[in-house]
């Protein structure tokens, strides 16, 4: 049997539930503000225009999770994008704490997929193997990324001081 | 560094609340605007009489632009296309200066109901087709997926090398605006 659209009130509680990741996804993927916005918006319109319901809330947080991942890969490589002048203006994010902006100048650095398995791994608690699964993966791939993105970090901080008394 | 210190970095990596209020409240009217009580047919309907009727005007106030018009304009979006039969009033000898300013004033003026035109930093656009005397842009506007299509005309003025005024625009969708650019490169 076909599914109604999401109501109103669904679609809010979902963005209340979710947005916050979604919108991390994004911006660790984008590394600015206006896009990781237009992406994680993107997102849960096409979370409206599913045909099926999501089988339970993990169903939920990993299909997000694909789709926010795909979104930024798409708008990554879109025209829009590579015709737009003045990017380096846009990457400048808003801190509080100027450690917090110590780690995201090195977390940024890594490549994307280092830097989206950094995020599912160390914050979200996921598995390597649960990454995997998710995004369609090889497990030892995973693996090599986080592996990869904790010895950047560490050599990194560790050129620059951080850390030391 | 520790995973404290990472998870304490995208911890304040979260979206500011008013912000993500915002944006909900964007989403919910985008979606309430997409479901208005109106038959897709009709939809069509309205959005080629309006383009046919306005072609009629355009061709009647300069020969020769109902014919770009048709050429540029897609057969049927949601939302009406506005033709200015002696050009928009921000006419300029620059084309960046005209397109600029009919950007803010369309901003400014809410001369699409609810949808503006992005400025951050600057506004997005590209020059869809480029002709010595006409230009085809579309900018990026706040709300995801659309796009601001405005055409451009070059208007003999005196003896000048001409005026530039933008004489129609329409909101289309990000799709149509890939499906132009595909077509366009093809010719």
């Amino acid at each position: 049997m076909a599914r109604a659209a999401l109501s109103q009130e669904e679609l809010a509680g979902l963005y209340r539930r979710r947005f916050k990741m979604v919108y991390q996804i994004c911006l660790v993927l984008m590394k600015n503000v206006p896009d990781a916005e237009d992406a994680a918006q993107t997102v849960f319109r096409k979370a409206l225009e599913r045909a099926e319901p999501f089988r339970d809330p993990e169903h939920e947080k990993a299909w997000l999770i694909v789709t926010a991942r795909n979104e930024c890969k798409n708008q990554l490589k879109h025209w829009w994008r590579t015709r737009r002048a003045g990017e380096e203006a846009l990457e400048s994010l808003a801190w509080e704490q100027p450690e917090d902006r110590a780690v995201w100048d090195q977390v940024a650095a890594l490549p994307k997929p280092q830097r989206l398995v950094l995020y599912l791994h160390y914050y979200q608690g996921y598995a390597t193997g649960e990454i995997a699964d998710m995004l369609a993966e090889n497990p030892s791939t995973v693996r090599s990324r986080l592996a990869q993105a904790r010895r950047k970090l560490k050599l990194k901080l560790e050129e620059e001081g951080y850390g030391q008394a | 560094m520790d995973r404290r210190e990472l998870n304490k970095m995208f911890d304040a990596l979260a979206p500011d609340p008013q912000r993500e209020r915002e944006l909900l409240q964007k989403l919910l009217q985008d979606d309430a605007r997409r479901k208005r009580p109106m038959k897709n047919w009709k939809r069509v309907v309205v959005g080629v009489a309006a383009a046919a009727l306005l072609v009629t005007a355009a061709t009647a106030a300069a020969p020769g632009l109902g014919e770009r018009l048709l050429a540029y304009f897609p057969a049927y979006t949601e939302h009406e296309l506005h033709e200015i039969d002696e050009g928009h009033r921000t006419g300029a000898f620059s084309l960046e200066d005209t397109l600029f300013t009919f950007l803010e004033k369309f901003n400014s003026e809410n001369m699409e109901d609810g949808i503006t035109v992005k400025r951050e930093n600057g506004f997005e656009y590209m020059i869809l087709s480029d002709g010595e005397n006409s230009v085809n842009v579309v900018a990026a506007c706040t709300t995801p997926g659309d796009k601001l299509l405005v055409v451009m005309e070059r208007k003999e003025y005196e003896e000048t090398t001409g005026l530039w005024q933008v004489t129609a625009y329409q909101i289309i969708d990000g799709k149509t605006v890939d499906k132009m650019i595909e077509d366009g490169s093809k010719n």
